[in-house]
């Protein structure tokens, strides 16, 4: 896996509150290879936008990265200063966030504020930096584009203030694209064409991108290689098809199970996962899902799982997994 | 925008001819007037007091009379002084007020503004429990309490500065600081909050997504927006503040508008 263009090794995120430590990333590793798209899943609070924000070094207070690597260009970004990071930031890798109705500066033009990026990173003129705006917002399929450079945020809609944000985060031409929930604040219609412009963008030009998404929809129709998050860790990864095809992981399993099976036109009554997530500030080294896990046993209390390999490239962090657990379940001689 | 402006400019007009109107109206619905004092005048000279200043004509011209003088900056004789115009008493005491109030105007906005920044900045450092216990004290203590203490002080048991009247620079330290003081805490309050609610927001984590340096995010992102309530705040502030104040002037003993 030499083509990885991102590579987290370990990471450890925290946040330090007055009440105690809130370990939101526990030992994550993970590799993105080049022009994927890497789906991240899970419930909410589950880490998926601390993960993000660890990689562009936009933690914020009281966030530390605690342990851990992020191997990008060769380069640990995990250890570099903000200043240095500047020079990533919307260059080598961008961010588009959940809710674009807030994430867009009210007082500038959209034009301005794209513009602006583009004029922090390369040394051009205003002119030619506001070219390259047109471009972009073409690129991202805004409507009528010249007559809306100048406009402010508050007159475009919700998806339209999204595709600003795409053209934003694209303007340098970035390597790596880092997408969190990006359309769960929008009407579905428009998410649908969000993922379209999404896809056509990888495939246009080939960026990485990360799709962090609770909608497991999404996933199943946009990305190569999907990560399940839970509790803070990973819980299983797997090329696309085979989380759906063949889940590995109990948890995996109860977030199929949650979602409707509109392609069998199944009239299967959906099953909620029972429970809710762990507070991620008590302190506990077991399986994260030992509380809502239909099958936990003894040893999921005492420790979490590592990785167990279940399949060519998919990933189980469970000891149902552990090929002996397994035989001695078989015995019986486990409970 | 030009539409704008016009819209206000009519609303300016509409306002101030409700104002007239209403203070006339209130003014006559009140028992007594303008020459009512403990000693009772002898009805003679009230009466030829009234006919001197148009006061037994019928009220709908004297409505008529006041608004067409307030319209052409006609605000008659005073009833105070004998013989002063009111306009020529306005004339000569609002360059004062104005002058001395223009010095506080800057003391409010070059400290409270940038203390205001600092202080969200460092929120929970030295420097904002500092300014914090600034702003609550210049809130807390009044105005009049503040400038005899800056006068008792520092005019009469140190002589540092002048105790009356704006001949010198030196004059306009006493009062200034009294007439800003309210003001500047309130500023650096707003500003302070202000900022701090503004660095949380969604767009400022953009603007460092894209790459900006520190310096342009807190300063063109993040001060942009933060400035529109103190914005709002400074313009009625700024009118109250150059028209003079009571206090600060009766202590001080200027000749400003404040003392009519
Ligand atoms: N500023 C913060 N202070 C304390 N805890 C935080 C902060 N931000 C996030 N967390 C915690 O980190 C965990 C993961 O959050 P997040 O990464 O936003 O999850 P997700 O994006 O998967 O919904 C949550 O349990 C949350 O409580
Ligand atoms: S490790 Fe145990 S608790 Fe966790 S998912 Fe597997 S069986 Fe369930
Ligand atoms: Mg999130």
């Amino acid at each position: 896996m030499n083509d990885a263009i991102l590579k987290i090794n370990n990471l450890e995120i925290s946040f330090y509150t007055h009440v105690g430590e809130v370990r939101a990333v526990r030992d994550v590793s993970f590799s993105v290879k080049k022009g994927e798209i890497l789906g991240i899943v899970g419930e909410s609070g589950s880490g998926k936008s601390t993960v993000l924000l660890g990689i562009m070094g936009l933690l914020q207070h009281p966030g530390k990265i605690k342990a851990g690597e992020i191997i990008f260009e060769g380069e640990n970004l995990a250890v570099k200063s903000n200043k240095e990071m500047q020079h990533i930031r919307g260059k080598k890798i961008s961010m588009i966030f959940q809710d674009p109705m807030s994430s867009l500066n009210p007082v500038f033009t959209v034009g301005n504020q794209i513009a602006e990026t583009i004029m922090t990173h390369e040394h051009v003129s205003r002119k030619d930096a506001n070219k390259r705006v047109l471009e972009l917002l073409e690129l991202v399929r805004i409507p009528s584009a010249k007559s809306r450079i100048n406009c402010y945020p508050h007159e475009f809609s919700g998806g339209m203030r999204q595709r600003a944000m795409i053209a934003l985060a694209l303007a340098c031409s970035p390597q790596m694209l880092l997408a969190d929930e990006p359309t769960t604040a929008l009407d579905v219609t428009i998410q649908a064409q969000m993922m379209d412009l999404l896809r056509d963008i990888r495939k246009e030009l080939d960026t990485t991108i990360i799709l962090v998404t609770h909608d497991l929809g999404v996933v199943s129709e946009m990305c190569d290689y999907v990560q399940v998050m839970y509790g803070g860790r990973l819980m299983e990864e797997a090329v696309c098809r085979d989380i759906f095809d063949a889940p590995g992981h109990p948890y995996t399993k109860g977030l199929l199970r949650s979602i409707p099976n509109v392609k069998k036109g199944s009239r299967e009554r959906l099953k909620p996962i029972e429970g809710s997530p762990p507070d991620l500030i008590t302190p506990f080294d077991g399986c994260p899902f030992a509380f809502r896990c239909p099958s936990t046993m003894n040893l999921c209390m005492e420790g979490a799982s590592q990785e167990w390999e279940i399949g060519e490239k998919h990933r189980c962090a469970c000891h149902l997994c552990n090929p002996q657990v397994q035989a001695l379940l078989k015995e019986g001689g486990i409970e | 925008m030009a539409k704008y402006i016009l819209k206000r400019c009519v609303s300016i007009i509409v306002t101030l001819f409700l104002v007239c109107t209403i203070t006339f109206i209130m003014m006559k619905a009140v028992p007594g007037g303008p020459f009512t004092t403990e000693k009772n005048l002898p009805p003679n000279v009230l009466e030829a007091l009234e006919e001197k200043y148009h006061l037994n004509d019928p009220l709908l011209k004297q409505y008529v009379d006041y608004v067409k003088g307030t319209a052409t900056f006609d605000f008659g004789p005073s009833f105070k002084k004998d013989g002063v115009m009111v306009s020529d008493m306005i004339a000569q005491s609002f360059p004062v007020s104005a002058k001395l109030g223009g010095v506080a105007l800057v003391i409010v906005l070059l400290l409270g503004i940038p203390f205001g920044i600092l202080a969200a900045l460092k929120q929970n450092k030295m420097p904002d429990y500092l300014a914090t216990i600034f702003a609550t004290l210049g809130i807390a203590i009044p105005t009049f309490v503040l400038g005899t203490l800056i006068l008792y002080v520092f005019g009469a048991k140190l002589g540092w500065i002048p105790t009356h009247g704006l001949d010198s620079w030196q004059c306009f330290i006493g009062p200034s600081i009294s007439l800003a003081g309210f003001s500047l805490a309130y500023v650096l309050r707003l500003t302070r909050s202000s900022m701090l609610s503004v660095t949380g927001q969604d767009y400022i984590r953009t603007a460092r997504a894209k790459g900006l340096p520190e310096r342009k995010v807190i300063f063109k992102h993040a001060l942009k927006n933060a400035l529109i309530p103190v914005v709002t705040y400074v313009g009625p502030m700024t009118a109250g503040i150059m028209t003079g104040s009571c206090v600060t002037e009766k202590i001080f003993a200027i000749p400003g508008m404040g003392l009519f």
